[in-house]
C-alpha cells in the first residue's frame, strides 16, 4: 500500500469516527406535511386583540392551533408535488387581488438582536438574504426563498423550535405601510422592509396591520 | 385505496430514510452548526419533494441542494462572522471537535471537496457534478485540504 492510500484511509477513518458522534434524527413528515410550519395569511376581520392575548396566555391558542393542524392534516387538499408541500393553510387564504405585503418571515431561536438587519441579494440564487447581529456576539444569517409569494398568497415560512422563545425576522414590501404586533409589543419595517420582533415563549400568533386592515398569522407548533 | 400521491409519499419517505443522516452529517461538517445544518437539509428535502415528479435522479439533485444551501449559508455568515465558539458543533468527542475545527479553517470549496471524498466517498467526477464545478478543480482542492488535514490532525 502506498503512502497516499494510507493517508486516504486515515482520513476516511477520521471522518467516519467523527460522523458517528453526530446524532442525526430526521422525520419525513416535517417535509411532507409541513410540520415545521408555515402559514399563509388570512383576510380575516380585525381580531379582538385582548381576547388573543388572554387566549395565548391561557394556552387556548396552542390548543386551537393543534386542532387546526390536525384538521388541516386530515383535510389536506390533494396538491401536486410541484406545489409547496411544506405550507399549511391555517385559515382561508386571501384572494389573488389581496396580495399581502409580506414576502417572508423567518423564525430563529435567538432571543435578543442588536444592531440592524443587513439585507442583500444572494450571489448564487435569486433569494434575498440577511444577517443580524445577536447579543451573544454571534450572527444570524438566513435567506427568504423566491416562493414567498405564490398564487397570489403570501406564504410565510416559520421554523419554530418548540418551547423556545425567539425572533421573527420579516421581509415586507418596503413601499407598504405595515406594523407588526406580537405579544404586547409592535414593530415597523425599516427602509428596506425588514422587521424584527421578539417572540415570547408560547406565543403563537402575530398580527400584521396593513393598509387593508390587520392580518392574523398563526405560528403552528410542530406535530 | 392508494393514490398516486400515496405512492409518491411512500417513495419519498424511503428516499428520505436512506439519505437524511448522511446529508445532515455532511452539512454539519460543512457548517459546524447543527441548527444551520438542520435548516439547510430540511430546505433541500422540501425542494426535492417539490420537484419529486419532475426529477429523474433525486439523489444528485439533493446533493446539489444541500451543498448550495451550505454555500449560501457560509457566504452570508462570512459577511459579519466573528469566530464564535457558541455556534460550533455540539460534539463531545475530542477527535470530532478537532476535525471540525480544521475543516472550518479551510476555504469552502476545499472543505466541501474533502468532505465529499473522505466522508461520502465520491469520485472526482461525482464531486464536480455535486459542486457544479469543473472536474479539474477538484483534485487540487482535495490535495490542498488533505495536506492541511494531515498536518494538523494529531
Amino acid at each position: 500500500m502506498n503512502p497516499v492510500d494510507d493517508d486516504d484511509t486515515t482520513l476516511e477513518s477520521r471522518f467516519r469516527s467523527a460522523a458517528a458522534t453526530i446524532p442525526a434524527h430526521g422525520d419525513v413528515n416535517d417535509v411532507l406535511h409541513g410540520r415545521d410550519v408555515s402559514v399563509r395569511a388570512t383576510a380575516s376581520s380585525r381580531p379582538n386583540r385582548h381576547f388573543v392575548s388572554y387566549a395565548a396566555a391561557a394556552g387556548l391558542v396552542v390548543l386551537v392551533g393543534g386542532l387546526v393542524a390536525i384538521s388541516t392534516r386530515n383535510n389536506t387538499p390533494q396538491t401536486s408535488p410541484a406545489q409547496s408541500p411544506s405550507t399549511t393553510a391555517a385559515t382561508e387564504p386571501t384572494s389573488p387581488d389581496e396580495q399581502l405585503p409580506i414576502r417572508g418571515v423567518k423564525y430563529a431561536t435567538a432571543t435578543t438582536a442588536v444592531g440592524v438587519v443587513e439585507l442583500y441579494d444572494s450571489p448564487d440564487t435569486a433569494e434575498q438574504c440577511f444577517t443580524l447581529a445577536l447579543a451573544d456576539g454571534s450572527d444570524l444569517a438566513d435567506c427568504f426563498p423566491n416562493e414567498s409569494v405564490h398564487d397570489g398568497t403570501a406564504y410565510v415560512y416559520l421554523r419554530m423550535r418548540p418551547e423556545e422563545p425567539g425572533l421573527l425576522i420579516g421581509l415586507t414590501d418596503p413601499d407598504s405601510s405595515v406594523r407588526v404586533e406580537i405579544g404586547d409589543t409592535s414593530t415597523e419595517p425599516d427602509d428596506h422592509g425588514i422587521w424584527v420582533a421578539e417572540v415570547p415563549n408560547g406565543t403563537d400568533t402575530f398580527i400584521v396591520d396593513t393598509d387593508n386592515g390587520p392580518q392574523t398569522f398563526r405560528i403552528q407548533e410542530p406535530g | 385505496m392508494t393514490t398516486n400521491k400515496d405512492h409518491a409519499e411512500a417513495a419519498f419517505a424511503e428516499f428520505f430514510d436512506v439519505e437524511f443522516a448522511g446529508q445532515f452529517r455532511r452539512a454539519v461538517f460543512l457548517l459546524r452548526d447543527r441548527g444551520a445544518a438542520e435548516d439547510v437539509v430540511h430546505d433541500a428535502f422540501v425542494e426535492v419533494w417539490r420537484r419529486w415528479s419532475e426529477i429523474a435522479e433525486p439523489g444528485p439533485y439533493l446533493n446539489r441542494c444541500v451543498l448550495n444551501g451550505c454555500r449560501d449559508h457560509t457566504a452570508s455568515r462570512r459577511r459579519r462572522w466573528t469566530h464564535d465558539r457558541t455556534t460550533r458543533v455540539e460534539q463531545h468527542d475530542a477527535a470530532a471537535d478537532e476535525l471540525s475545527d480544521i475543516l472550518a479553517r479551510l476555504p469552502f470549496n476545499q472543505r466541501c471537496a474533502v468532505v465529499l471524498r473522505f466522508y461520502v466517498g465520491m469520485s472526482n467526477d461525482e464531486i464536480a457534478h455535486a459542486m457544479g464545478c469543473p472536474v479539474g478543480s477538484v483534485g487540487p482542492w482535495i490535495q490542498r485540504a488533505k495536506q492541511q488535514l494531515l498536518k494538523e490532525l494529531t
